[in-house]
């Protein structure tokens, strides 16, 4: 084996762990920390695959500012009373169990789909994962131009939204707390 | 062959400018702040007291390590090694130096050679709030707890117009490799057309913006301690603790060099180009190799020296300003510096469409 794919086997490695770690750990706040590690090993997984910039990008983004925001938000929360747990009864545990099957089912599909067999030879596909910055948003600019538009109108209707419910739900709530304020 | 151990010599010297830097940086820190005071300032140890870093960190070693009872052990023990490994893994990414000559191929003296060098420095660097956040949750202390949260929406709020800033500098430079980017500031031996005459407004809002990035005065609320004790590190003590203020010199260091890359022409010399250099050598018999490496090193001085500028005056405006109100570090960040980095972005868009064709 190469080196660069002892180091991917690694990394595959400590993301499935990290991930097993998030949800079976029961402190919210260490939890929220392996999710963080899981993200950053992706980020590392696409930088082993030669593709630096969504690599940095999944840095910059899920690891740097998502996971931050999970972490601060746990982190208000009651920390001592606070504890996943999940509610005993049957139906949920059953409905836990079907989806779970159900996300391996398809995730599985989808990778026994993918033509594994002259991957290494020709390593084209490995070639086309590594897209510079600049080819990345030739493409969304031209082929992707509508699922981009569509997803930069998702992004603003959720921005609206959050803005919406963090409103104070009166006028009158506002000018008090602005007066407490000054 | 050559590329690896050019690469492996560039990593180790771009973790040695961290090393020594730190303990450099305890001396001006310490003598810089007695200057500003008119006291004296520590003396005693070695020649104009030089050798003080060493006795401090003799004397951090030999102190006792306190873990509070209550504290979240691992996570307590694992967060100053946190927050020393994104500064590392970012400097290296600097570009340090220039090109180095051998066996007739120019190699990149820079630890890491990334096409997306910038993102990579902006992303890692964020990861330095975890540290914070981590030692400030499991030290089971409230004042911890606190400087914790301050720290983290902090460093997201002033990272925001970092961001918007960088999409100038981007938008002037036309890309994301911070080699390319000093190359461009300076076009042969013509005038220095360093980033901060042609981007004033992103230098000037990158710069404010380090400070609160990196936790120093006059935005160190998360350690402010008149408030807190002494903040997300009330409960450290001994080795712990001072790898905590390694990691906060060297996050120092990062963005000073970051800093003196994208404004101040990274590790060029005003009107000498390399290839100058190079030639300069080359007329006193020195062979290719010989005169690349004392163009390399002369270039990482100057280097040095620009970065050396921007930690200097981290040390200045630490001992002059007064610490600002917590409200008032958020309206900085959210009403001043974000609307003009996004103003200053927009004029960028205009004026790069228009005068790039």
């Amino acid at each position: 084996m190469e080196l660069l794919e002892i180091i991917q086997f690694i990394l595959g490695i400590s993301i499935v762990a990290s991930s097993i770690l998030v949800i079976l750990n029961h402190n919210p706040v260490v939890s929220a920390l392996f999710l963080l590690l899981s993200l950053f090993f992706t980020g590392a997984f696409y930088f082993s695959l030669g593709s630096f910039f969504i690599g940095v990008v999944q840095i910059l983004i899920y690891a740097g500012a998502i996971a931050v925001l999970f972490v601060f938000i746990v982190m208000l929360l009651d920390l001592n009373s606070f504890k996943i747990s999940l509610p005993g009864r049957l139906l949920t545990h059953f409905m836990g169990v079907f989806v779970g099957v159900l996300f391996f089912v398809l995730v599985t599909y989808c990778v026994l789909e993918i033509p594994f067999s002259g991957f290494k030879e020709s390593s084209q596909n490995a070639l086309e994962l590594s897209l510079t910055a600049k080819e990345i948003s030739a493409h969304m600019l031209s082929k992707y131009m509508l699922a981009f538009q569509v997803a930069s109108l998702l992004l603003l209707a959720a921005m609206v939204g959050v803005v919406l419910l963090g409103k104070p739900s009166n006028f009158a709530d506002l000018q008090e707390k602005d007066l407490e304020h000054h | 062959m050559d590329a690896l151990y050019v690469s492996l010599i560039s990593v180790l010297v771009s973790g040695l400018c961290l090393l020594v830097t730190v303990p450099l940086m305890l001396i001006i820190e310490r003598r810089g702040s007695a200057f500003m005071q008119r006291r004296v300032g520590p003396n005693r140890v070695g020649p104009f007291g030089l050798m003080q870093p060493m006795a401090d960190a003799l004397k951090l070693i030999f102190k006792e390590e306190m873990v509070p009872e209550k504290a979240h052990k691992k996570l307590f023990a694992l967060a100053p090694l946190i927050g020393l490994f994104p500064p590392f893994l970012a400097f290296a990414a600097l570009p340090i130096s220039g090109f180095i000559n051998v066996a007739g191929v120019d190699y990149p003296v820079q630890g890491i050679s990334l096409s997306v060098g910038l993102l990579f420095i902006l992303s890692i660097s964020s990861l330095h709030v975890f540290a914070i956040l981590a030692a400030g949750w499991s030290s089971n202390n409230k004042f911890s707890l606190l400087g914790a949260l301050r720290s983290s929406s902090q460093m997201i709020s002033y990272e925001i117009a970092i961001g918007i800033c960088v999409v100038s500098v981007v938008l002037t430079y036309g890309s994301l490799d911070l080699r390319e980017i000093v190359l461009k500031q300076q076009i042969g031996a013509g005038f220095p057309w360093w980033g901060w005459i042609s981007l004033p407004l992103p230098f000037l809002i990158l710069w404010i913006s380090s400070f609160a990035e990196t936790n120093r005065l006059p935005f160190d609320l998360p350690e402010g301690e008149t408030e807190l004790v002494a903040g997300y590190h009330s409960e450290y003590s001994g080795l712990r603790w001072a790898l905590f203020f390694m990691g906060e010199y060297s996050a120092m260091l990062v963005a000073s060099g970051f800093l003196a890359t994208l404004f101040l022409g990274g590790y060029t010399i005003p009107f000498v180009s390399e290839l100058e250099l190079r030639e300069f050598f080359t007329s006193f018999g020195l062979d290719m190799f010989w005169a690349s490496l004392i163009a390399v090193l002369l270039q990482f001085i100057v280097f040095a020296a620009k970065t050396m500028f921007f930690m200097w005056v981290f040390v200045w405006v630490r001992w002059t300003l007064p610490r600002f109100r917590y409200d008032q570090l958020m309206d900085l960040g959210w009403k001043v510096l974000f609307p003009v980095a996004i103003f200053n972005a927009m004029l960028t868009l205009v004026l790069a469409y228009f005068f790039k064709g």
